[in-house]
């Protein structure tokens, strides 16, 4: 009970609940600004959060999470265009909603159904997390190894275009976290007499150049293009009401309820996303509804659906990575990169050794929840206006920003000279097809990999079966090899039964017209 | 694509050999057969080796069957973005000799030029703004430093 009231007293500081604050304001702002991903959000304002104590920027950045996810809602819903990938299903039904003069209404119940859903898997987190971590106490060097493979492993689940090319990048990821000094033996590692190596490659300005700089090479393109046809994005819809009514709250509940659990559940599962548990939970939102044939047209029940499914995944997310210190998504990734900056650990013993940090993460998800819905329905008018903010001005800030914050991080700019050439790589790499997500995930869990597999073979003197006679060990190493092998062997399967199906049919008679009618 | 995939595939291989190189002086296992700061490395090396090899693979059945999509390098827009990127690392140049200020003062105007902002006005609010913005909120109130020039160093 102490741990839960000096957490409180933390968050509920001026300092932190200012910065909580700004970060989720922050997030909404990126993810009103069509181009701008939660990654990219992340990790630009990831060097801020070593400038304050403690866990206020953490706090922040949890802000950014939360605020960046309900953000893309906004854009899907008055102009088509989704934020993020986890509002495009908001689209189906939001914007129908908007040309029929609903946008208020839609903003505002996607508004309701993004704090509802935030809220809920924050309360789920709260309940499971500290029984799931009891559970892996006991975990040791060999579990830990597997516990970092499986996280490895989930690169061929983020790994949008290219499986090969996915887990090319782990390796880069992996690659990169090799340079330094050895984690056992404190011996240089392609450091090539570079004082600057032997401290490793800084992955912050890593991050910021492959999330942020690329990202804004990449609006600097499609600027070109939008200046060469004459695009541009403007709002002309009015909003009137925002507050939902209780005729359509008391409709939306269960929706609300059904897709809070979807969206928890498909977060805690590393790997996936929101834009899964926002498409899963439209689907079954539709399938339920007593009103399907609404769906697409502006049905209240489309809009809310993949809102609370979406904004569920952020409390589902945490789960995996507070408690096993694995990263779901290049989102989760990034942010444990700032927990480790902090000092956090992630992983079992976070909940024995560091209580207070814990509930600190608690209430400070619970909070920046609240702060979500409440910046939310208070600032709907002003985030509309900020998503029409042309790419000329918002290009250069981020620029800026990227420059400044890689530079803020060891007050060196040679962080400056490296965030810009990975920037420049990262743009590259995605033209051809390769994801930033597994590059994260390999920089951030190579040396827990490592250590772990270097420990786990000094404890049995250099044997390789350590690993084969620990049952937690063997299976998460289990799940790992299913988790790599199914993206390729899935397709494969599936496509071997239609195939086996479709032969089946032809050889099968024709069924009549009779037994077609009943 | 096709030819690009196959310049992944022999970078990865490259990537492989050079790590190889590298870390030939560093100790794969101790003499109790534990592994030393090489292992993990090599592992790695392998890995891209494998993977570059199945990349080669990938791309050859690929383009045997017609399935490969087209990748843009070259036009006119990438080009752009190329230009903004040399402006960016030509703005880490200039901040290093000249600090954030000036800088930063003479890289968002170029940079919003390239990007077809033609109005003086706009260009100069967002440059000092920015300048303005940044250097309250980093100096002031998150009381960290922005880079200074060499010069003044």
């Amino acid at each position: 009970m102490t741990e839960v009231l000096e957490a409180a007293g933390i968050v509920f500081s001026y300092q932190t609940l200012f910065l909580i604050t700004v970060g989720t304001l922050a997030g909404i702002i990126i993810g009103a600004l069509p181009g701008l991903t939660v990654n990219m959000g992340i990790a630009l304002l990831m060097p801020l959060t070593f400038t304050f104590e403690g866990m206020a920027g953490v706090l922040m950045l949890l802000g950014v999470y939360c605020g960046a996810i309900y953000g893309g809602s906004i854009t899907a819903i008055l102009i088509n265009t989704p934020g993020t990938p986890a509002s495009a299903a908001t689209c189906l039904d939001g914007y129908p909603m908007a040309l029929k003069g609903q946008a208020g209404r839609a903003l505002g119940l996607s508004t309701a159904s993004s704090m509802f859903g935030g809220l809920f898997s924050t309360v789920a987190l709260i309940i499971v997390a500290p029984q799931l971590a009891k559970v892996a106490t006991g975990l040791s060097a060999p579990e830990y190894f597997a516990l970092a493979v499986f996280g490895i492993s989930i690169i061929t689940s983020v790994s949008s275009h290219s499986l090969i090319k996915g887990l090319i990048g782990g390796c880069i990821g992996l690659g990169i976290a090799t340079v330094g000094l050895d984690p056992m033996t404190a011996g240089m590692r392609f450091t090539f007499d570079s004082l600057y190596l032997m401290g490793g490659i800084s992955f912050v300005p890593v991050l910021v150049g492959l999330f942020a700089f690329s990202q804004a090479l990449f609006s600097i393109e499609e600027n070109w293009g939008e200046n060469l046809h004459g695009v541009s994005r403007s709002v002309s819809v009015k909003i009137t009401r925002l507050l939902p009514t209780w005729i359509d709250l008391r409709r939306v509940l269960p929706t609300y309820l059904r897709s809070s659990v979807i969206g928890t559940i498909i977060g805690a599962i590393p790997g996936t996303g929101g834009d899964i548990a926002s498409y899963v939970s439209y689907t079954e939102a539709k399938r339920w509804s007593k009103h399907p044939e609404e769906f697409g047209h502006g049905s209240i029940e489309g809009v809310s659906a993949p809102e609370a499914g979406a904004n569920a995944v952020a409390g589902g997310a945490m789960v995996p990575l507070m408690t096993l210190g694995i990263p779901g998504d290049g989102a989760t990734a990034i942010m444990m990169g700032a927990f480790m900056v902090q000092g956090l650990s992630l992983g079992p013993l976070l909940f024995t050794e560091h209580p207070v940090e814990v509930n600190t993460i608690f209430i400070g998800l619970f909070v920046a929840n609240v702060l979500m819905g409440i910046l939310g329905f208070a600032g709907i008018r002003a985030f509309t206006r900020i998503m029409v903010v042309p790419r000329k001005v918002l290009v250069p800030i981020i620029l800026v920003l990227c420059a400044i914050g890689s530079y803020s991080v060891n007050h060196t700019m040679t962080d400056v000279f490296v965030m810009s050439i990975a920037g420049f790589l990262g743009y590259i790499m995605i033209k051809l097809g390769f994801s930033m997500s597994p590059i994260v995930i390999g920089i951030i869990l190579g040396p827990m990999a490592e250590t772990n597999l270097r420990r786990a073979l000094t404890m049995s003197d250099g044997d390789f079966s350590i690993f084969l006679t620990r049952p937690i060990c063997l299976t998460f190493l289990i799940i790992a090899a299913v988790t790599l092998f199914l993206p390729i062997v899935g397709p494969k399967f599936s496509a071997w039964r239609r195939a086996k199906a479709a032969s089946a049919g032809q050889g099968a008679p024709e069924p009549s017209s009779d037994s077609r009618s009943a | 694509m096709r030819k690009y995939n196959f310049v992944v595939a022999a970078l990865s291989i490259l990537m492989g050999c050079a790590i190889f190189w590298f870390s030939r002086n560093l100790t794969p296992f101790d003499e109790m057969g534990i592994p030393g700061e090489a292992f993990w490395p090599q592992a790695i090396a392998w890995l891209f080796i494998f993977l570059g090899g199945l990349q080669a693979i990938q791309s050859l059945i690929a383009s045997s069957s017609g399935g490969e999509a087209s990748v843009d390098l070259h036009s006119p827009g990438v080009r752009v973005a190329y230009i903004g990127a040399l402006l960016a690392f030509a703005y880490a140049v200039l901040m290093t000799y000249f600090g954030f200020s000036v800088a930063t003062l003479v890289f968002i105007p170029l940079l919003m030029l390239l990007m077809g902002e033609r109005k003086p006005l706009m260009i100069a609010v967002t440059a000092l703004a920015v300048v303005a913005v940044v250097w309250f909120f980093f100096v002031q109130v998150f009381n960290t430093t922005l880079p200074p020039s060499i010069f003044f160093e």
